[in-house]
């Protein structure tokens, strides 16, 4: 019953994205823009070179082709229609609905990645043969890629949430915005694999949840890990998604007493 | 007379802004904060690449920083200045430019005006040291004609960026989609692939990087200019001539896209 609300928001999403879907092409483009840089980028840092920090050239392709999987869900609609509804004060009409905030805002993201997804499998089939991406065979392989995808999806839509939060002590959402996807991007991996950072970074990283959302999906893909260990990341994964969701439901419960309703 | 009146007028519109400014602290800290953060952020990445690695074809790890940071510069200079091209889309779509089209001012000032992008100073400034620490470190030895023609040459580079970014705001009037934002996101973009030594990408993309979107007169040429480094260092002084065009070009695509405008009815 319950469920029911949430699936209608979801299909409503999913709608809202098909109508703005030049929005969603075009910031598709601005995370292929990322990944077309960074390509040429690390093309010319492998020239002459056979391996850096364990990766190959072609483990490095395959690494930024996730990348840019991952980068594309949740792009841009989560993040403008979040922090819209608390910058123009359009939370208030969500106060008197008997749904979670949260709740629902989430199945919102669903719904628009949902059609992310689709622009991302259009795109990425030319991708790969453009730029000649090595990708695994193994069926397996792909299960693991899909349920860790899922899982950097929930991750960053609990990141976004919580940054999004910041709104309620914000005029603008565009410096925020940006931090956070500086933050996310770097921490994990999406920049640069966390391979490459020094040791004691990257032991710091690895207690932190960044590195689901990108890191750890593609070293999945490029099979680094044995099965019982990614067995074991994807369970941790799982752990920090509820985590990061607890506490955004927290932050929310503390912010949401700076709103101040007139009128009425 | 005029330009005394067209700084006035800019005074009056910057006091205006910075009261607000001032009337939301907390607001003006987290965007500040934000932009240095995202600038340290870039710097941190650079660094690790050059933790496994000594060079990117030839450019050592300040000459990468010296480009990065030339374009933050820029980059952080155009959010301090000319903000308000970004509200164009949404001053067209509710009918809110009537106001700015019937105020005897010019259009396009008035729009530029609107809004200082505060966080710029976050990046202008941090953006600012790495510069000024990569010309330590690369003990650049330069002549007083030289470092007066570096000046004009980030100086040149600003309209450049200006234009760039009202192209793309433009587009919103041409289309008439309130929700347009995600265009001119796209072209700022695009600057993404100066912010590291143009000579890395395919020669197609250098071409499109130097005459179609040419931030590469805000980063790279500029610090090919300074370094005496790069294929064509002395094609940095084509710079002001690239940005008069596109200047030019762009403000004329803007008045076209005003004469679309139909206002929303009342």
């Amino acid at each position: 019953m319950k469920l029911k609300k949430y699936l209608a928001l979801i299909r409503v999403s999913a709608q809202r994205a098909i109508a703005y879907r030049m929005n969603f092409i075009l910031s598709t483009g601005i995370t292929f823009v990322l990944f077309f840089s960074s390509f040429y980028l690390w093309k010319t840092i492998y020239l002459g070179r056979d391996s850096i920090a364990s990766y190959s050239w072609d483990n490095m392709k395959t690494y930024l082709f996730i990348s840019f999987i991952s980068g594309a869900f949740l792009s841009w609609y989560a993040e403008s229609a979040l922090s819209k509804k608390i910058l123009d004060g359009t939370v208030e009409m969500d106060l008197v609905k008997p749904l979670s905030f949260q709740g629902a805002r989430l199945a919102e993201s669903i719904g628009s990645t949902i059609f992310e997804a689709l622009v991302v499998f259009i795109l990425a089939i030319p991708i790969k043969l453009i730029f000649d991406i090595p990708l695994p065979e193994e069926a397996l392989t792909w299960l693991l890629l899909a349920v860790s995808l899922m899982i950097s999806i929930l991750c960053k839509f609990s990141i976004i949430y919580i940054f999004s939060l910041f709104c309620f002590y914000t005029t603008s959402y565009v410096g925020v915005s940006w931090a956070r996807q500086a933050i996310t991007n770097l921490l994990s991996g999406a920049v640069i694999p966390l391979t490459f950072l020094p040791g004691p970074f990257r032991m710091a990283l690895s207690n932190l949840p960044f590195q689901y959302i990108v890191d750890i999906p593609a070293n999945i893909f490029l099979g680094a890990y044995k099965l019982e260990e990614t067995v074991l990341l994807l369970g941790i994964g799982a752990l920090w998604c509820v985590l990061l969701f607890a506490l955004g439901r927290l932050l929310y419960a503390l912010s949401i007493r700076k709103v101040t309703i007139n009128g009425g | 007379m005029k330009i005394k009146r067209f700084f006035r007028l800019y005074t009056r519109y910057i006091v205006q802004y910075f009261k607000t400014v001032f009337e939301y602290p907390v607001d003006t800290v987290i965007r500040v904060f934000a932009m240095v953060v995202t600038q340290f952020s870039g710097y941190v990445a650079i660094w690790a690449m050059f933790q496994n690695i000594t060079d990117i074809a030839g450019w050592s790890f300040w000459e990468v920083v010296l480009i990065y940071a030339t374009m933050s510069m820029v980059i952080g200079l155009g959010e301090l200045f000319f903000e308000g091209v970004w509200s164009i889309a949404g001053l067209a779509g509710t009918g809110k430019l009537d106001i700015y089209l019937t105020r005897p001012f010019p259009v396009l000032p008035q729009i530029l005006f609107s809004s200082v992008g505060i966080h710029g100073f976050g990046n202008f400034i941090t953006a600012l040291i790495f510069f000024i620490q990569a010309v330590i470190h690369l003990s650049v030895s330069l002549s007083f004609v030289q470092l007066i023609l570096f000046f004009i040459l980030i100086v040149t580079a600003l309209p450049i960026h200006f234009s760039l970014l009202l192209l793309g705001n433009s587009v919103s009037l041409l289309t008439r989609q309130i929700n347009s934002g995600s265009f001119p996101t796209l072209i700022l973009k695009l600057s993404d692939f100066t912010r590291y030594p143009i000579s890395i990408y395919p020669r197609l993309l250098q071409v499109v990087f130097t005459f179609f979107v040419p931030y590469a007169f805000v980063s790279y040429y500029p610090a090919t200019f300074l370094l005496g480094k790069g294929d064509f260092p002395w094609l940095a002084l084509l710079g002001p001539v690239i940005s008069a065009v596109f200047l030019f070009f762009s403000i004329r695509i803007f008045f076209y896209g005003l004469g679309k405008y139909e206002s929303a009815g009342n």
